[in-house]
């Protein structure tokens, strides 16, 4: 209960004038948003969805210092049709809170983050389908994760101008404590002990034409885990980004595309997990209909195990963003389509999705 | 305990929404004070930074604080003349205090030297509109100003052609009276032997002293509204006729020095259909009468046509009338009307276009055509109170994202429908394999090694 009533303060603090605070600048965003997937059809269909309440609030302290909080209430429930049975897991996420200091005029930030173990701990057998499922890289659920234990992490991050392009480099190291994830059989629990993290990344933008173009690659490295007595590693991760953004007509262009890989690693089971591959490329067109923008997009994932292809998937989405008052409305609804691939070839499972999005920001 | 849980979250939800608003309204004025701090704080420190100045003007503007962003733009401009942000939204500050000449000038800088295309192409299109409005406040302050002004003689080389008196019997051949003044205004142009005085201008003066509402032009007003424009010669040319064929085209030269007329101005009598060719041999005799000879090369250029089509020239003429009057869905119709008469009318493409895009203009949409552009990357640094040109600390903001990242830069990233790519995992999802899709239900094993 303490836990919970952490989050429940933060938005109380973030609900008060923020002048009564001594805060000169500040944003709030709620941002409400529903994924459902189905795989199959019939009887044995499975359908994930997710209901996720992520909230932040981004608190500048002068010119050099900012803090932001974010947590989220997530819904998460996996549901086969034709069984009785479902797996359904609920509540607040943990709460992240950070720190950033920039230095000198744009040179260097230095970055403090913890992860306060605010959200669901000791997962009841019954639920850990639906912890699970949220994780996955491939269909990029809102909330990723119930809770990932007490964790720190300290970083910098550098920029420069080199010749017409500004050069960014950072790198950081993520220390987490051991925590209860899953409850067991026989009332024992998985005692999951996360490794050490170091991440660094390498990323150039510059105006192209009328535009923006940026692109970097972020690659993390893993320590050993540990679930209980076993020693794992899960495999490191590479995620490469590249953007260009435009005006067009009256409205924009964007076209992004990025890429993660993650190297073979263990499972908790002593198998190994193959190596993974998720491509992403999004092309949106955005336009101004009165006081409306409206941004249509088309997306394309393909997801690769092992190297053979494991997954397809078509995200066709609107995004609408409308100004009431100090509110910034940002409603988006989307669609998708797509296939899992059985490992080995052969049979495929398709995939029907429905996203559902409402960004709100409180300037 | 987790009912519990679940109720103190919905209160702090409905808490969070329900005290937002004046929280939120409190925020904005303290955030634009904030930002005004930071920026008069910045072009203290350093009075002549181009930086400073420009984004200074632009939080000005965004706060529709017009007057007061126009110094610090100005300054900006002097010290940077390439600086195509500072030349836009001086423009638009200037536009939105009636200054048009001030926001022609800053718009046509910005098409020297803006870099962002589509912010181009709007400008182009809201220049139509700001020389009109130019033209319309500056024969209004001359009319108030007009026995100073009279004063001031122009050379007898600045001719002002004014609107053609138009006297047949079908009123549909009215609209020929700017038609016709447009096409001797551009063949007096061509030699560069003389300075004549824009349509619009004219129109504005002829509009403003209500010239030919009557039909009836004399040789005084005529001299009248040539000295408000400060021309040293008038040209007032006209179509009379009591059938197609059989009309009349002539133009008197008059001086604006003397209020007397200049040369002969030598009638010119055909059937309508010929109106290309009476209106030629009017644009010699103006040249004759103003004694300025002509090289055959010269002459062969005036005598060269637009437009072969009466029936486009009418339908253009439709559309200068139209735009005349402020109605620009009208005046592109007309103009579109005398292109498809005839697909070689350069003029009316130009126009038809001109007019479709400046209808629909507004500053609204100029200042949003530079959005996620580089320029735009100031604009939106200048409203948070930064000064930044190099967009360094959007760099910094995505590398610090990607190498600590939070829900927050989940929630703000959002720049495309589908959201971030993931740059934070679930570890124990992916350690135990229950993140993957498959068709089943999840399962947790753990294998217990042996030390």
């Amino acid at each position: 209960m303490r836990t919970k009533l952490i989050p429940l303060a933060l938005l109380a603090a973030a609900a008060l004038p923020l002048g009564a605070q001594g805060v000169s600048d500040g944003t709030v965003i709620l941002g409400p948003q529903f994924v459902s997937y189905k795989f199959g059809s019939g009887s044995g269909a499975k359908t994930v969805t997710e209901l996720a309440i992520p909230f932040a609030v981004i608190l500048p302290f002068g010119e050099r210092f900012s803090i932001d909080i974010s947590s989220a209430f997530a819904n998460a429930q996996v549901k086969t049709e034709g069984s009785s049975t479902s797996s359904t897991i609920s509540g607040l996420t943990d709460t992240q809170l950070r720190g950033n200091y920039t230095l000198g005029d744009n040179l260097a930030v230095l970055t403090l983050g913890v992860n306060l173990p605010t959200g669901r701990y000791t997962v009841p057998q019954a639920e850990q389908d639906a912890a699970g499922q949220i994780g996955s890289n491939f269909l990029v659920f809102p909330v990723p994760s119930m809770g990932g234990g007490l964790a720190a992490t300290g970083g910098i991050a550098v920029a420069r101008p080199v010749g017409s392009w500004n050069l960014g480099i950072g790198g950081s190291f993520r220390k987490a404590t051991e925590f209860d994830a899953y409850e067991l059989a026989a009332a024992n629990k998985l005692r999951f002990q996360p490794g050490d993290e170091i991440r660094v990344r390498l990323g150039l933008d510059r105006p192209v034409g009328d535009g923006l173009f940026a692109m970097g690659v972020t690659y993390s490295k893993f320590g050993n885990n540990a679930a209980n007595d076993t020693t794992f590693g899960t495999g490191d991760r590479a995620l490469a980004q590249a953007t260009y953004a435009r005006p067009l007509g009256s409205g924009d262009l964007q076209l992004q595309v990025w890429d993660l890989y993650r190297a073979k690693g263990e499972l908790t089971s002593g198998s190994s997990s193959p190596w993974e591959n998720v491509a992403n490329v999004n092309l949106a067109i955005g336009f101004n209909a009165g006081n409306v923008y409206v941004q249509p997009s088309a997306e394309e994932r393909i997801w690769q195990r092992d190297g053979t292809k494991a997954g397809l998937l078509t995200n066709l989405a609107v995004r609408f963003r409308f100004n009431t008052g100090s509110f910034s409305v940002n409603p988006t609804v989307g669609y998708s389509i797509g296939k899992l691939y059985a490992e080995g070839g052969g049979s495929t499972t398709d995939i029907t999705g429905f996203k559902a999005t409402l960004l709100i920001r409180l300037h | 305990m987790q009912r519990i849980g679940r109720t103190s979250l919905l209160f702090a939800l409905v808490t969070l929404v329900a005290l937002a608003p004046p929280a939120t309204a409190q925020q904005v004025v303290t955030t634009s004070t904030a930002a005004l701090a930071k920026l008069q704080i910045a072009r203290a420190a350093n009075p002549r930074s181009v930086a400073a100045n420009r984004a200074l003007g632009i939080w000005y503007y965004k706060a529709n604080r017009f007057a007061e962003a126009r110094e610090p733009l100005d300054l900006a401009r002097q010290l940077d003349p390439k600086d195509g942000v500072s030349a836009l939204y001086a423009g638009l500050a200037a536009e939105q205090l009636k200054d048009y000449t001030a926001a022609r000038n800053a718009y046509n800088a910005y098409l020297q030297v803006g870099r962002t295309g589509s912010a181009k192409k709007e400008i182009t299109a809201r220049l139509v509109l700001v020389t009109k409005e130019e033209a319309k406040a500056a024969a209004r302050d001359a009319v108030a100003r007009e026995a100073q002004i009279a004063q001031v003689r122009g050379t007898p080389r600045t001719v002002a052609v004014l609107p053609f008196r138009i006297s047949l019997t079908d009123p549909a051949y009215q609209p020929l009276d700017r038609g016709l003044a447009d096409m001797l205004i551009t063949d007096l142009a061509k030699p560069g032997k003389l300075t004549v005085v824009e349509r619009d201008r004219i129109q504005a003066i002829a509009d403003e002293i209500a010239l030919g509402r009557s039909g009836q032009v004399d040789a005084a007003t005529a001299v009248r509204a040539g000295r408000l424009i400060q021309a040293g010669s008038i040209v007032q040319g006209s179509l009379i006729g009591p059938t197609p064929q059989a009309i009349t085209m002539t133009a008197q030269v008059f001086s604006a020095q003397t209020s007397e007329q200049v040369g002969r101005a030598v009638p010119q009598s055909n059937v309508l259909d010929r109106l290309f060719d009476m209106e030629k041999a009017i644009a010699r005799s103006v040249f004759a009468d103003l004694n300025i000879p002509l090289t055959p090369a010269e002459l062969q250029e005036i005598d060269r046509r637009p437009t072969q089509s009466l029936q486009a020239f009418l339908a253009y003429s439709r559309g200068l009338e139209a735009q005349d009057n402020g109605r620009l869905d009208d005046a592109a119709r007309f103009f579109d009307q005398a292109r498809t008469a005839d697909p070689g009318f350069g003029a009316a493409l130009q126009r038809a276009q001109a007019a479709a895009a400046a209808q629909s203009s507004t500053t609204a949409k100029v200042e949003s055509s530079i959005r996620n552009s580089a320029e735009g990357g100031v604009v939106a640094a200048a409203e948070r109170g930064s000064t930044t040109t190099t967009g360094l600390n959007t760099t910094l903001n995505t590398v610090v994202g990607d190498v600590n990242p939070t829900t927050t830069n989940t929630m703000t990233s959002q720049s495309t429908t589908t959201g971030p790519p993931p740059t934070q995992q679930n570890t124990t999802a992916q350690a135990t394999g229950t993140d993957q899709p498959a068709q089943r239900t999840g399962q947790v094993t753990i294998i217990i090694k042996k030390p």
